[in-house]
């Protein structure tokens, strides 16, 4: 079977997120429901409810073990970010458990992941962001495209690696000129399956360039710089060949304070080395 | 070496490590200055999101050597090929030196993940 039909079958069998994750959307679209009628939700899966509260208790999110039920979850990180855990929660679900034929390392991956989405935070937070959302798991979620290559084409995707190192072009071209498709494309179809909110779906999709539509987002153009960051400071190795130069219309726009990174390194690293033991199953 | 922190971060004592400085590039508070509940609300009003100011953790990077330092750089030049062009991307290229080397001498998180 031809290598792209092999991805686009990937696409329709791939998993869906746990039923708790729509109910949750359900109770967030309709205005009548209360933060309660949301932690309802949650509690009735015990698993689901350890793990997010002890996400919500952690450094990221600078609450420190003030929060020990949902509803506290709820109110102090947020509705939307509580939901979005789910996601994360699943993601850990996806990563192939034997991790020695695979040439994209699930482990490093996912550590690479969680890096992005610890430094995407800590950048919106440097630059005022009052509603800080969406940031860490957008950070999580960007390489979701990856882990369908990891599950569908591994074989494929070892031509991908010679073939970065061999002509010298980004991950992303190679993977289009080898696989008919590069993984935030093939992420994004998954995040529509997914039905995942449109500021996650573009976080996948635009990565590489912090870019929607010609214009600097935001939220994209801290993932774009977090994706770069977690691989200059060796968090995780994902990288076949070169780590992509910073987009500067991402700079000029997000204008970030010029010692933003000497001045959030620490804060990360231990942000970092808390969320490997935090987020493993 | 300062750390930058969010406004609504700043607590009364912090010391400012980098004068406060307006869009206009006038400044409105000096190095040094003891901050007080009174200065978080002057930094509200003018719109200033992040300030500068002098931390511990900030000096962590004089735990290690130039040589340490020197073998981190080169294993980052391994994979990273462009060269900063501005001021925050030195600043990244500088932090990515000392957590590299971090990493590789000192505190390499040996964590064993189980999926």
């Amino acid at each position: 079977m031809d290598t792209i039909k092999l991805i686009l079958q990937g696409i329709d069998n791939f998993p869906t997120l746990p039923t708790i994750y729509y109910k949750l959307t359900e109770v967030l679209e309709n205005p009548d429901s209360t933060a309660n009628d949301a932690a309802e939700v949650i509690t009735k899966d015990q698993s689901a409810t350890a793990k997010v509260l002890k996400a919500a208790n952690s450094s990221i999110y600078g609450f420190y073990g003030k929060i020990d039920s949902i509803s506290k979850a709820i109110f102090y990180v947020g509705f939307e970010e509580v939901r979005n855990l789910i996601i994360l929660l699943a993601l850990m679900d996806l990563l192939p458990d034997n991790r020695t034929n695979y040439h994209i390392n699930p482990v490093e991956l996912w550590k690479h992941s969680i890096a992005v989405g610890i430094i995407t935070r800590n950048l919106g937070n440097i630059l005022g962001i009052s509603r800080l959302e969406n940031y860490f798991v957008a950070g999580v979620i960007h390489d979701l495209g990856k882990i369908l290559f990891m599950n569908n084409v591994n074989s494929e995707y070892l031509k991908v690696i010679r073939y970065v190192n061999e002509n010298n072009v980004s991950l992303m071209e190679a993977e289009t000129h080898i696989l008919g498709i590069n993984h935030s494309v093939a992420g994004e179809m998954i995040a529509e399956k997914w039905k995942l909110p449109s500021s996650l779906k573009n976080a996948i999709r635009h990565h590489n360039n912090g870019m929607i539509a010609g214009d600097v987002d935001i939220l994209v153009g801290c993932v774009h710089i977090a994706n770069i960051s977690a691989q200059m400071f060796g968090f995780g190795q994902t990288t076949f060949g070169r780590v992509p130069e910073p987009n500067l219309e991402v700079w000029n726009k997000l204008n970030f304070p010029k010692n933003t990174f000497s001045s959030i390194m620490e804060k990360v690293y231990n942000d970092y080395k808390e969320s490997l033991i935090l987020f493993k199953v | 070496m300062g750390i930058l922190i969010p406004v609504n971060e700043v607590e009364e004592g912090m010391i400012l490590d980098e004068p406060v400085v307006n869009r206009f590039g006038q400044v409105l508070l000096n190095k040094g200055t003891s901050l007080s509940l009174r200065h978080k609300k002057v930094f509200l009003t003018w719109n200033i999101k992040s300030v500068s100011i002098k931390s511990d953790d900030a000096n962590r990077s004089l735990d290690l050597s130039p040589e340490q330092l020197e073998i981190s750089e080169k294993r980052i030049k391994q994979r990273v090929y462009w060269v900063p062009r501005n001021l925050i991307e030195k600043d990244l290229y500088k932090s990515a030196i000392i957590l590299n080397a971090r990493i590789i001498f000192n505190e390499e998180p040996k964590i064993k993940i189980n999926f």
